[in-house]
Formats: structure tokens, C-alpha cells, sequence
């Protein structure tokens, strides 16, 4: 069963071929099922391994298929782990995936160029599988890169838009700056351990010090290759532009699986991080600050997936608090549930969007949940999952990253709720202006809700809501399933809170958060509700510091002055200097001289055969004078 | 053996077609017979057999490397319904002369002996003589028939009396014997060191290394197309394959005297090659230029002459083969479309109606530059390693330096295919070519991606 | 014996020179006839009879045959030869004799071969040349039927007579 771990693989890159190959030919109907019954099928395969594994001995097994590349030192083979870590990503990707992909099928039923949408994201959850299945972390980077491409693919979907093209551009090449960090650390790594096979690099670890500067250094390259996948801070510019791309492209790779590579990365390579202090401190600083940054922005957006981004960086933010409070278990639990409730809300919003024929704007919507009851009741759920409330499953996940951080620091811990109170602020806010209140759209017509777009609406609702029973702390009567199944996967130390503080504490701590939530929720309510306050069109003058926030801080501006213009400075007075005068001349005289010997060179081809023969009795008297003498 | 049989019988079938005026018998005929002989070579695999009276030896480097040349036959004659298709004089002959030189390369691979290893020179090069003189009435094929006929015969002689010094030394024509007897001796004779060096001699003419390459620019620019991507693939390999399998298997003793033979031989392959392909307008040939080249490179792995010699030689053998036969399907296309002398100029603007050809023709290219998941790239990665790991160090950096030169004659193409415009229109290719170009170009990524899978074998 | 060694190698390497310098291709290709039919005469001294007979039916015969047919069909016998260049001489000249030098210098630091104890001396005779053969050479002399099948095929494509049609 493990041996064919690959089949998992093998579905969606036949459904990418198939559906690739065959895009004119093909109908889209058939493409679209036929694209998700291969995620299904990998979805099937998953599960048959992940219950192979809870009822074998549950042990982390590499299964290699062959040696890819074998040369001197650098031996890599094609090999895939099958551990917790990867089987959890694995039924993430493959079980989000199906129901996104069956979504897509009603979701862009009318588009022209519905048979490339769903080869590119056949290959999409390929490349997704294969960065978490892959044994070693070249195989990974293949993987890494191969998301890479899948988003700026489909980011750029509609490519007749100018601004959708910039847009992937501007995700691929700020994706390139962390991918230059990523193939460093690989390069630093392979000097350092001989190897890039986790199980090799990660034995090897137990002979460093904590602290060790090599691992620092390799560590807090793998960590800018994450920043820039997971959209944190200085790098998360990128995913707020992403979301051109189409909803449920915005719902899977933008929201549920790409963006968490970067954690997943971490996670993986937790041996080696909690070797380095410096880097978990710098991950806990950059998490904690795109938590908030992302959530102050958040606040004042209009755009309604611009909303849903910005809480996706603010929670990847979370979870790389947990991460640099090396709580890794937490860390992808809040994946998980994020990955349902995310999913869940970009597609609900997908639907919205669809009802209002594209229109994107919340101040152009309002009261649809009379029309659409079934989105605004598994929006509302997707909405209390994110913002934490019980029994939903984000109220789980969060939990545990906020007790881990009440016992590293209070202050963090405060840092924390006030990143969730802004996210109850801006989730409901964002549901009240779209569902509730008189409708201001211009173009509603009423669509008849498909089957295929409600069901895997209603599925994502089941898995936001239960999600979090995964893993339900002993204070409820629980025991850390999850946690405990994950535990072989990562090293260091877990979840800490059964040691270090008692019930009470917790107890106290969740009340704090949730009656700041509640309050957070009802000022929203009075804001949006009762007050009927309509977020102001752009045209108006806001003061200070609500236009920086409306603004998002100014960090685009501020990249595009300090990077973008000192560097276009910079090229405009080399172009003269340097290219002109020095390296053109140079390449020219390459070209020239190459030429001018090729030219002489072809002279001796004169195509008569006399002379061919002359020099090659010539050259070989030249040889044998060369050998009977020398 | 009965791989030989069959594609020496496959030959003869071919020739009782002509009764029977079926053309369309033709190619299906030849292939059946060519899978036939792969399935029957694959048998062979880890059966180390020696087979009448030591003349033969069938051991895995004679399977891989038939294996590679059968492959690269059957997608040559997968092209050939297509080429053929206006003619309609001697075809059935033309076809089995095809495969009778195919049978004398197959001796190549697997000779014990200097007698089976000359009669496999002639099988291969005689039938070669007539095809590349196959188009009657084109002057230039005559004349690349009749320049090929008579320097291959020069190089036909000067290996008889390389094989008749190393006979009046040994007094054996058997490989093992001869071998046993250099180890034997202290000191090299200078007749021996003679006979080595007319030997190497006449196969690097046959592999076109230089300076004994005068014949393959003009002949493979005569010679039909499919009869040059015979020529440039299969008896290329067979070539190279059986030079190795001299070098290792009878003179691995005199090592450093045919080292500095090869080392001649790769400088100067490389600086004509190179060179000689800058400067080319026509992209025939460019192709034949270039092939001089990757004779150099082919050559570093023999001159490394280790454990890891025979396995990379395979690797580039393969990945040189498909890049090849693909470059060469699309200029057929090409050239038959415009009708013209095959000039960069008729590439222009390929890539807006036929992408399918230009991605074919770029991915050959790539592999041929050796740029990475193309075949090509992992193809030059072993044989460097396999040079460096002899100390040839010197050579690799000149090796380097050559792929990089052949950087600018590969792109031309590229870049003409997909940066400039021209009206033309969609080329019309049936099935068969269809097929052989997809499977040349999924072979040349797939084992670009996964090298492993061929560099294990041998 | 040793007399008639010294003979028939004279009369071959005076007639081989007499190829080279007759003005008349016809008178070369008579002399190349002579010189043939001395070097055969030095295979009966080796007791090589099977040799012989081959080297004079195949060269003397057939191929010279087939040379006079040529010159007679290209009428080639006019004494004016075409004019070479002078640096086409100087060139033939120059590698023709650094070939002498080069050959005379490996042989001459050539140790002497010793004489093969298991050398039979009856080889050379056709039953004993047809046993090796069909035994020890089977495989080779067999493959070479290809060779000459496909020679026979090539013969036969370039030389039989077609309309010209456009195949071009």
C-alpha cells in the first residue's frame, strides 16, 4: 500500500496531461468532472493510507521509488515520507481540493477557457502534493516551485486584463526573493549536512548546539523562502493582488494550500529550528506583526476578497506565532481549520460575487442573505469559526496558540487577542455589510443556486464547524487527538499548557477572549447594524490615521520609493556606463572574434575531395609521427 | 542473436513488398519488425553469451546500446511514410537497405573480433553509400554518395592495415587474446601502437571526429534528410559505441597512446564543430557541424575510459539520438513546406501556427545546448563527471566552453521560431510523424527529469 | 626458393613503379596486371594457393576488367593528363615522403616478431582454409552475405535506367 504511495500523485498529474492535451478537444463538462474525480481518487488514496497508518504501527515511513539524481555527493532520490505531517497536508489538499474543483465546476461553467482552468489546477494540487510527500527537500523545491507557477498561472487567468497579468507578475517575482532564500538554504544545508534527505539532515541535527550559527544561517534562509510563500511580513504585498485570480482559485491556492507551504516548511524542518533561538524569535516578531498589520488593514477594505486576504496573511501570522513559539502541533492545527473555514468563506464569497454578475465592492451589496439563505448561513459559520467562537473549530485551534503564548509572555499573549478582536471586528462587519441591511447593488438578478456549487459549500460548513473536535484540549474531556497523532512528525516540545498552568487560568483566559469578542461583535453589530454606517467611497478625505490604514500602511508606495525607484535610478546611470561601454563591448568582441575564426574555419570546407583527403593523410602522418616519436 | 536475424530478415521481408505494390505495408512491416528485434535484444538482458566461437559477445552494453538504436530506427521509419510519400521508385529498397546497414550496426555493439568488428563496418557503411545517393536525380546527393563512397573507402583501408599491424603483432584477431597479450608485454611495439592508431583512426572518420569529418558536412547536407538522421543517429551511436568497446575490451592496456589520439580528437571536434555550425546560413548544416561536436563530447566519456565511461556514453547517446531525429523531423517538415535550402529564415515566426513543432523543435535544441529537464543537460553533467573523474579536467573546461559557443547557433533557431513574424501557415504532418515527434520529445524530458533510470542500467 | 622470392619481388616493384610513371592509364593498368600477378606468385611461395588463385580471379580479373572497361568507356587515354597545381604536388610530395620517413622509423625501432612456434604451415591450403572457415569464421563469412546483398540492391538502384520524373 505504501509502495504505491505514488498513485497519489498519479491521479491529478493524469488529470493535468489528459485535460492539458486534450483542452480543444475535450468538453468542458467533461474536463471539469473528469479533473475532480482525480482529486477525488487521490483524495481515496490518501485516506486508505492514513488509516493504513493509524492501524499499522503508525511509524513514519520513507518510501523510495528510484534515484533521481546520483552523482558523486549530491545523491537525491525520488522518494516520498509518508508521516502524520504530510498524510494530514495530503487529506488537506486532496479533500479541500475535490470540493473546490467540484465548486469551480458551477463557478465557471461559463468561461471560454474552462479546460485550461482545470488542467492548471490538476497540476496545481500535483506540485501541492509533492511538496508535502517529497522525502527530501530538493524533491520539495520542485514542488515549491511548481505551486509557484500554478498561481501565477492562474492568478493571471484572465489575462486580457492588464492589471490581472501585473498582478501575477508581482506575486511571481516577490515569490522569486523568498525562493532565493529557499535554494540558499538548500546550498548552505548541503554544505552543512552532506545531504538534503530530511531523515539524514534531521539525524544528523543531535550533533549541533543550539544556537549553532551554520543552522541560524540555514534557517533563517528556509524561513525567507516561507515569508515569501506565506505572505508575511516584508513580503506579503502579493497576496492581496492575487486575487484576481478566479474565487475558488483565490479559496485553494491562496487561501487553503499554497500560503501554508511556508508553515508546512517550518514544520517539516522543526529538528533544525528549534536548533536556532534567533530565528523562532524572528518568526514569533514577523508572525505577531502581519497578524496585526494584516488585521488594521483588513479593517478598512471594501473589496470583499481583498477582506478575506488580508485576515488569510493575519492568520498565517498566527500560525507562525505558533510556529516561533515552536508549538508546531498548533500551528497546523490552525492550518487545518483554517484551511475549512478559509476555503469555506472565499467560495461563500465566490457565490456573492457570482449573485452580483463580478461586482466585488461591499459598499455595492447588502441584504442578500434573503436570496441566498444557504450561502449566508454557511458564510455566517465560516465567519464564527475564524472569529474563534465555540464550539466552532477556530475557537480550537486559536485556543492553543494563545495559551502557548500566555506561557512564553503575557504581553505576546495580549498582542494576540487583540489581533482576534480586530478579526471579529472585520468578519462581521464584512457579513453584515454584504448579507444584512437594504441591498445596493445595481445588477442582482436571482440565479438558481446549482448543486454543485451549495454542496461543497455545505461540506466546507460541516468541516468548519467540526473541525476543531480533531483536537479537543483535556479542559473539555479531551485528548489532543490530533496533537498526539502529529507528535512523531515534529520535534521539540509540544503543547505545553498540561504542565505549566492549571485549568483555572485557562479558563479565565478563554472567558477574557471570548466576552472582548463578544464585545468586538456587538460593536460591529451597532456600527453596521443598528447605525446603517456605509463605508465612505474612496473619493472622500479621511483624516490621519484611518486614510494610513485605508491606504494599507502605504507599503506599496513605500516599496515602490525605496526599492522599485533607487533601483530604476540605479539601472538608468549603468545602462551608459557599464553595458554600453563595458559589457556590450565585451560580448561584441566575443561575437566578433567567434565569428571572424568561424569564417576563416569554413574555408577549409572547399568540397573537393582531393584536398579533404591531402589533410587527412597530413593529419594522419602528424599522428603517427606524434606516436612513433613521442 | 536472434535480434540480428530479425532485422537482417526484416530486410529481406522488406524487399518481397515490392510485388505486391502495397505501400502502405511498408512502414507498418518495418516496424513490426523493429519492436520485434527490440523485444528479442531486451531478452538478451544479463545473459552474458558468447556466441560462435568467441565472435560475438552479447552482454548488457550491447543491449543498451542496441536498444537506444533500435529505438532510434523505429522513429526514423515512423518519419519515413511522410518523406516518402511523392516517390515512388525503389521505396521498398531503400528500406531494406536501412535495415541491412542497421544490421551491421548491431555488429558494432557486440564484436568480439576485428573480423566481425570490419564486417560490421562495411554492412553499415555499404547500404549507406547507396542511400545517401537515394534521391537520383538531385546532383548534390550523387555527389554526397559518391564523396562518401570514396573517403569511406580510404578509411576502410587504412583500418585493414591497422587491423593487419595488430595482427602481425598478436597473432590473434580475437579481442580477449589480443588484450591478454598488451597486458602481457612490458614495453608497446611500435607496430602495435601503428595498428591502434589506424583503427582509431577509421571509426573516428566513421563517427565524424575530427579532422577526419571532411566528409559529413557535405554529406550530410546532400544525403536525404532521413537518410542524414539515419547517418547523424544510429550509425553515429554504433560508432562511438563500438570504439569504446575496442578501447576497453582490446586496448584498455595502451591506455595513454590512444588518449592522446582522443584528446587531438576532441579539441579539434569541438573547435570545427563549433566554429563550423556559427557560421552556417543553412540549418542542415548547422545540424552536421553541431553533430561533429557532440562527437567531442561523446569522445570525453571514451577518453575517461571508467567505470562510469559506458553508462554516461549511454545517457548522451540517447539524449543526442531523440534531440536529433526531433530536429531533423521538423526541418523535413519545414523545408518540404517552403520548399527552400532549409535556411534559419524558414523557421521564422514557426511557433504562431504550429507550436506543437516549435515546442518539439525547442525542447531538441535545449537538449542538444544541454539545458536542464531536457535530456541534454544530465546527457553533459556524467559525461563531465566521467572525464573529471580521469583527470581530464582541462578538457571539461574546454568542453564547457564549446556547449557554451553552441549556445548561440542553437538559439538562432529558438529565436527565430518564436521572435519573428512571418505569414506562414499550418504544415500538414500525418500520424506517424506525429507520433514519432511526441515520443522523441517525452523521452528527451522524461529522462532529462529522471536520469537515474538510464544512468543505472549500465 | 630465395631466387625466386628476389625475382618476383623485383618484377612487382618495378612494375608498381611503371604504373605510376607510364603516361598511358592503359600501359598502368597492364603493369598493375603484372604487378598483381607477381605478389600472387609470392603467395604460392607462402603455400597460400588458395590465396593465389583468389588474389588473381578477384584483382587480375575482375577488378582490372572492370578498370580498363572504364578508362575505355571515359576514354581516358590521351596522354595529357590534367594539370595538377604546383602546390598540390609540393602537398603530395611533402606527405608522401614524411610516410616514408614515419614508416621506416617504426620499423626500423621495432623489435623483431618472433617466429610463431604454432604456425602450420599447410593454412594456406583450401580444404584447410575451407575447415576455418566454415567452423572458426562462420559467423563472419554468413554476415557477409548481407553486406553483399545490400551491395547488389544498391547496384541495382543506382544503376537502373528511370524516366526522370519530378521527385525532386
Amino acid at each position: 500500500m505504501l509502495a504505491n504511495s505514488w498513485l497519489v500523485l498519479l491521479f491529478p498529474l493524469l488529470g493535468f496531461l489528459i485535460t492539458g492535451i486534450g483542452y480543444k478537444r475535450l468538453s468542458a463538462s467533461f474536463c471539469g468532472v473528469f479533473a475532480s474525480l482525480m482529486v477525488f481518487a487521490s483524495f481515496l488514496y490518501s485516506l486508505i493510507l492514513f488509516i493504513g497508518f493509524k492501524n499499522g504501527d503508525s511509524v513514519a515511513s520513507i518510501v523510495n521509488f528510484a534515484d533521481w539524481i546520483n552523482s558523486e555527493k549530491l545523491n537525491i532520490s525520488f522518494g516520498f515520507m509518508i508521516d502524520p505531517l504530510s498524510l494530514t497536508m495530503m487529506m488537506i489538499i486532496t479533500g479541500v481540493g475535490f470540493l473546490i474543483h467540484v465548486f469551480s465546476i458551477g463557478y465557471m461553467h461559463n468561461d471560454l477557457r474552462v479546460n485550461t482552468y482545470f488542467s492548471q489546477l490538476n497540476l496545481f494540487t500535483f506540485s501541492m502534493l509533492l511538496l508535502v510527500m517529497s522525502s527530501n527537500y530538493l524533491l520539495m523545491f520542485v514542488g515549491w516551485e511548481g505551486v509557484g507557477l500554478c498561481s501565477y498561472l492562474l492568478i493571471g487567468f484572465w489575462y486580457r486584463e492588464k492589471a490581472f497579468n501585473n498582478a501575477a507578475r508581482k506575486a511571481f517575482i516577490i515569490n522569486r526573493i523568498g525562493d532565493l532564500g529557499f535554494i540558499i538554504g538548500l546550498i548552505a544545508m548541503f554544505t552543512c549536512f552532506h545531504s538534503l534527505d530530511f531523515t539524514s539532515v534531521f539525524t544528523q541535527t543531535l550533533k549541533f548546539e543550539s544556537g549553532n550559527t551554520i543552522i541560524t544561517f540555514i534557517t533563517l534562509m528556509l524561513f525567507l523562502g516561507a515569508i515569501g510563500k506565506s505572505a508575511q511580513i516584508p513580503l506579503f504585498t502579493w497576496l492581496p493582488d492575487a486575487m484576481a485570480g478566479p474565487t475558488p482559485v483565490s479559496a485553494l491556492i491562496h487561501a487553503a494550500t499554497m500560503v501554508t507551504a511556508g508553515v508546512y516548511l517550518i514544520a517539516r524542518s522543526s529538528a533544525l529550528f528549534i536548533l536556532s533561538p534567533v530565528t523562532m524569535n524572528l518568526i514569533l516578531i514577523v508572525g505577531i506583526a502581519t497578524t496585526l498589520l494584516a488585521a488594521f488593514i483588513a479593517l478598512m477594505q471594501n473589496d470583499i476578497k481583498k477582506v478575506l486576504a488580508y485576515s488569510t496573511i493575519s492568520q498565517l501570522g498566527y500560525m507562525f506565532v505558533a510556529l516561533g513559539l515552536s508549538a508546531f502541533t498548533s500551528s497546523v492545527f490552525h492550518l487545518t481549520t483554517h484551511a475549512f473555514f478559509k476555503a469555506l468563506l472565499f467560495l461563500a464569497a465566490g457565490s456573492v460575487i457570482h449573485a452580483y454578475k463580478g461586482e466585488q465592492d461591499i459598499r455595492k451589496m447588502g441584504g442578500i442573505r434573503k436570496t441566498l439563505p444557504l450561502t449566508y448561513i454557511v458564510f455566517f459559520t465560516g465567519v464564527l469559526a475564524i472569529s474563534g467562537i465555540p464550539p466552532f473549530s477556530g475557537f480550537f485551534s486559536k485556543d492553543e496558540i494563545l495559551s502557548a503564548a500566555y506561557q512564553s509572555n503575557i504581553f505576546i499573549w495580549l498582542l494576540l487577542v487583540i489581533g482576534a478582536m480586530l478579526t471579529c471586528f472585520y468578519m462581521f462587519r464584512l457579513l453584515f455589510l454584504v448579507f444584512h441591511g437594504s441591498n445596493r447593488g445595481d445588477t442582482l438578478d436571482i440565479p438558481k443556486q446549482k448543486k454543485v456549487m451549495t454542496i461543497p459549500l455545505v461540506m466546507l460548513a460541516i468541516l468548519s464547524f467540526a473541525g476543531g473536535f480533531l483536537n479537543i484540549p483535556e479542559l473539555f474531556g479531551g485528548n489532543f487527538n490530533f496533537t498526539n497523532f502529529l507528535k512523531s512528525s515534529v520535534y521539540g516540545n509540544f503543547f505545553k499548557n498540561e504542565q505549566l498552568h492549571s485549568d483555572q487560568t485557562e479558563i479565565i483566559l478563554l472567558l477574557t477572549v471570548l466576552s472582548l469578542s463578544c464585545i468586538t461583535i456587538y460593536f460591529a453589530y451597532h456600527k453596521y447594524i443598528i447605525k446603517h454606517i456605509i463605508p465612505e467611497p474612496d473619493s472622500v478625505q479621511r483624516k490621519l490615521i484611518p486614510n494610513v490604514i485605508y491606504r494599507k500602511f502605504y507599503v506599496d508606495e513605500l516599496y515602490y520609493s525605496i526599492i522599485i525607484k533607487p533601483y530604476n535610478w540605479i539601472a538608468d546611470k549603468m545602462l551608459p556606463a557599464i553595458e554600453k561601454h563595458f559589457i556590450d563591448f565585451v560580448v561584441n568582441s566575443i561575437g566578433v572574434v567567434t565569428m571572424a575564426v568561424g569564417n576563416r574555419l569554413r574555408l577549409i570546407q572547399t568540397g573537393n575531395i582531393g584536398f579533404y583527403m591531402f589533410i587527412m593523410v597530413a593529419a594522419i602522418i602528424t599522428f603517427i609521427a606524434a606516436i612513433v616519436w613521442f | 542473436m536472434l535480434t540480428l536475424i530479425t532485422i537482417a530478415a526484416t530486410g529481406i521481408i522488406i524487399l518481397y513488398t515490392t510485388f505486391f505494390k502495397s505501400r502502405k505495408l511498408l512502414v507498418p512491416i518495418a516496424i513490426t519488425g523493429a519492436l520485434t528485434a527490440l523485444a528479442f535484444n531486451i531478452s538478451d538482458w544479463n545473459t552474458n553469451q558468447l556466441l560462435f566461437n568467441n565472435m560475438m559477445k552479447i552482454d548488457n552494453y550491447s543491449v543498451a546500446f542496441n536498444s537506444v538504436m533500435i529505438l532510434s530506427l523505429i522513429l526514423i521509419l515512423l518519419l519515413s511514410h511522410q518523406y516518402f510519400k511523392g516517390v515512388d521508385k525503389n521505396v521498398s529498397e531503400i528500406y531494406s537497405l536501412l535495415f541491412f546497414s542497421f544490421t551491421g550496426a548491431c555488429l558494432l555493439t557486440s564484436f568480439n573480433n576485428f573480423t566481425m568488428l570490419f564486417i560490421g563496418i562495411e554492412t553499415m557503411s555499404i547500404p549507406l553509400y547507396v542511400l545517401a545517393g537515394s534521391k537520383k536525380f538531385s546532383i548534390r546527393s550523387n555527389e554526397a554518395s559518391f564523396k562518401y563512397f570514396i573517403m569511406g573507402s580510404f578509411a576502410t583501408a587504412i583500418f585493414l592495415l591497422g587491423v593487419a599491424l595488430v595482427y602481425g603483432v598478436t597473432g590473434s584477431f580475437n579481442m580477449s587474446e589480443v588484450s591478454e597479450y598488451i597486458s602481457a608485454t612490458a614495453k608497446i611495439s611500435s607496430l602495435m601502437k601503428l595498428g591502434i592508431l589506424f583503427i582509431v583512426i577509421s571509426i573516428g572518420f566513421k563517427i565524424a571526429a575530427a579532422p577526419f569529418h571532411f566528409w559529413a558536412p557535405d554529406v550530410y547536407e546532400g544525403s536525404p534528410t532521413l537518410v542524414t538522421t539515419y547517418m547523424a543517429t544510429v550509425v553515429k551511436v554504433a560508432g562511438i559505441a563500438a570504439l569504446l568497446r575496442l578501447l576497453t575490451g582490446c586496448f584498455i592496456g595502451a591506455a595513454a597512446e590512444w588518449q592522446h589520439i582522443l584528446e587531438a580528437f576532441i579539441i579539434l571536434s569541438f573547435v570545427i564543430g563549433n566554429f563550423g555550425a556559427i557560421q552556417q546560413q543553412s540549418v542542415k548544416r548547422m545540424l552536421a557541424y553541431s553533430s561533429i561536436s557532440h562527437t567531442g563530447f561523446m569522445l570525453l566519456a571514451i577518453i575517461a575510459i571508467n567505470q562510469f565511461s559506458a553508462s554516461s556514453l549511454l545517457y548522451y547517446s540517447l539524449s543526442y539520438s531523440l534531440a536529433t531525429i526531433a530536429a531533423f523531423a521538423v526541418l523535413i517538415l519545414v523545408k518540404n513546406y517552403k520548399n527552400s535550402d532549409a535556411s534559419y529564415e524558414s523557421f521564422n515566426g514557426l511557433a504562431k501556427h504550429n507550436p506543437f513543432l516549435a515546442f518539439v523543435m525547442l525542447t531538441a535544441m535545449l537538449s542538444m545546448t544541454g539545458i536542464p529537464i531536457t535530456a541534454g543537460f544530465f546527457a553533459k553533467y556524467y559525461v563531465f563527471l566521467a572525464s573529471v573523474k580521469s583527470g581530464y579536467s582541462w578538457l571539461v573546461i574546454c568542453a564547457i566552453i564549446a556547449a557554451l559557443v553552441g549556445v548561440a547557433y542553437y538559439f538562432r533557431i529558438i529565436i527565430n521560431m518564436y521572435y519573428k513574424e512571418s505569414n506562414s501557415e499550418k504544415i500538414i504532418k500525418d500520424n506517424y510523424f506525429v507520433i514519432s515527434l511526441i515520443i522523441a520529445t517525452a523521452i528527451t524530458l522524461a529522462v532529462g527529469i529522471l536520469p537515474q533510470f538510464i544512468i543505472g542500467l549500465i | 626458393m630465395i631466387f625466386l622470392f628476389y625475382l618476383l619481388s623485383g618484377v612487382a616493384l618495378l612494375s608498381a613503379l611503371m604504373v605510376v610513371f607510364s603516361r598511358s592509364p592503359i600501359n598502368s593498368v597492364i603493369h598493375l596486371i603484372i604487378c598483381f600477378l607477381a605478389i600472387a606468385g609470392h603467395y604460392i611461395l607462402l603455400n597460400a594457393q588458395f590465396l593465389a588463385v583468389v588474389h588473381i580471379i578477384v584483382y587480375t580479373g575482375a577488378i582490372m576488367v572492370l578498370f580498363l572497361f572504364v578508362i575505355m568507356l571515359l576514354n581516358l587515354n590521351k596522354e595529357n593528363e590534367p594539370h595538377k597545381k604546383l602546390y598540390t604536388k609540393l602537398a603530395a610530395i611533402i606527405s608522401g615522403g614524411m610516410l616514408l620517413l614515419v614508416l621506416t622509423g617504426a620499423v626500423k625501432s621495432v623489435a623483431l616478431i618472433p617466429f610463431n612456434e604454432k604456425f602450420d604451415s599447410q593454412i594456406g591450403l583450401v580444404g584447410n582454409f575451407g575447415k576455418i572457415l566454415f567452423n572458426e569464421f562462420m559467423l563472419p563469412f554468413e554476415a557477409s552475405s548481407v553486406l553483399f546483398l545490400s551491395a547488389i540492391i544498391g547496384a541495382m538502384i543506382l544503376g537502373k535506367k528511370e524516366k526522370i520524373t519530378n521527385n525532386e
